[in-house]
């Protein structure tokens, strides 16, 4: 897989924790950290209008915490799957609510999974791991 | 949030495939319970909760699909057309499991809303490896709750 990986979280210990295992992992090259939503749409839209700026690759792979400022996970969510550019990537949240009502509604929005953020440096080091395993190395994804 | 072990539905005509897949489960650590429908109309009563499916002690809502593409009477991907337009079961997680590698199937199932792509692995050992991974991911998974009575009652076939 050559296609970037975002990677949306605007906690910094979390970012750095995360990098860190990217790093290890070996895709830290095409991760793609994007700290807000706006930076998220942002990024958007260089694909949408690559004539606009720097263009950007459509990305494999989304990892998506709910609770960014700007713009909350769920509309970004709900603005990936109601494009035609975009509602085939992969989306996978992350995040650390246990909220049921909250599980429910993103994958009703579309999303691929949703998987536990723990407080646990190992056990977030290991489902960081378990997403890249699997979603890079196993998955199919679209182009 | 569901407590009890996860379970998943594998929608697999063949029955050589669906041992094998049995085996890899039994072999493999982890805490994920394997389910069958044998084709896409079965999988549609049984999600649907119709017959004796209703039994839901017996017959126990999936918490993960695994989806073949290749089915007899109803393809793999009208079953996952239908469980994501019955709005009930539209959170219902639905992982495509099947030969096929080539590009148009891998867009088209996305296209639909697959939770994700695999293609079959070709040896009891990559099987063992990607159950694995699949254990290792939905099995730390937060599941959604299946769709309320009222609800289901409400599900087109």
């Amino acid at each position: 897989m050559t296609r970037p990986v975002l990677y949306l979280e605007d906690t910094t210990s979390d970012a750095q924790l995360a990098m860190r295992e990217f790093t290890r992992l070996g895709v830290a090259d095409r991760v793609v950290h994007l700290k807000d939503g706006s930076e998220l749409l942002n990024y958007l839209r260089c694909i949408e209008h690559p004539d606009q700026g720097k263009p950007n690759d459509v990305p494999a792979l989304v990892i998506l915490d709910l609770g960014v400022p700007e713009v909350h996970g769920m509309q970004l969510l709900n603005i990936l799957r109601s494009r035609s550019q975009f509602r085939r990537i992969p989306v996978v949240i992350f995040s650390g609510s246990e909220d049921p009502k909250m599980v429910a509604a993103a994958y009703e929005a579309g999303a691929c999974s949703f998987i536990w953020k723990s407080g646990q440096a190992e056990q977030f080091r290991n489902a960081l791991k378990g997403i890249i395993d699997y979603w890079t190395n196993l998955n199919q994804i679209p182009d | 949030m569901r407590t009890e072990k996860p379970t998943v539905l594998l929608v697999e005509d063949n029955d050589d495939d669906y041992q094998l897949m049995q085996v890899a489960f039994q072999r493999t650590p982890g805490s994920l319970e394997l389910l069958r429908a044998e084709d896409g109309d079965v999988a549609l009563d049984y999600l649907a909760g119709k017959d004796e499916y209703s039994d839901r002690d017996r017959y126990p809502f999936p918490h993960l699909v695994l989806l073949d593409i290749k089915l007899p009477r109803r393809s793999g991907f009208e079953v996952l057309d239908w469980i994501r337009k019955n709005s009930p079961l539209r959170r219902l997680p639905v992982v495509m499991f099947t030969s096929s590698r080539h590009t148009v199937d891998v867009n088209k199932a996305y296209e639909l809303g697959a939770s994700g792509y695999f293609g079959k692995p070709e040896s009891m050992k990559e099987l063992a490896i990607l159950l694995g991974e699949l254990k290792n991911v939905w099995g730390r998974l937060e599941f959604p709750t299946e769709a309320d009575p009222i609800a289901k009652t409400q599900i087109r076939q």
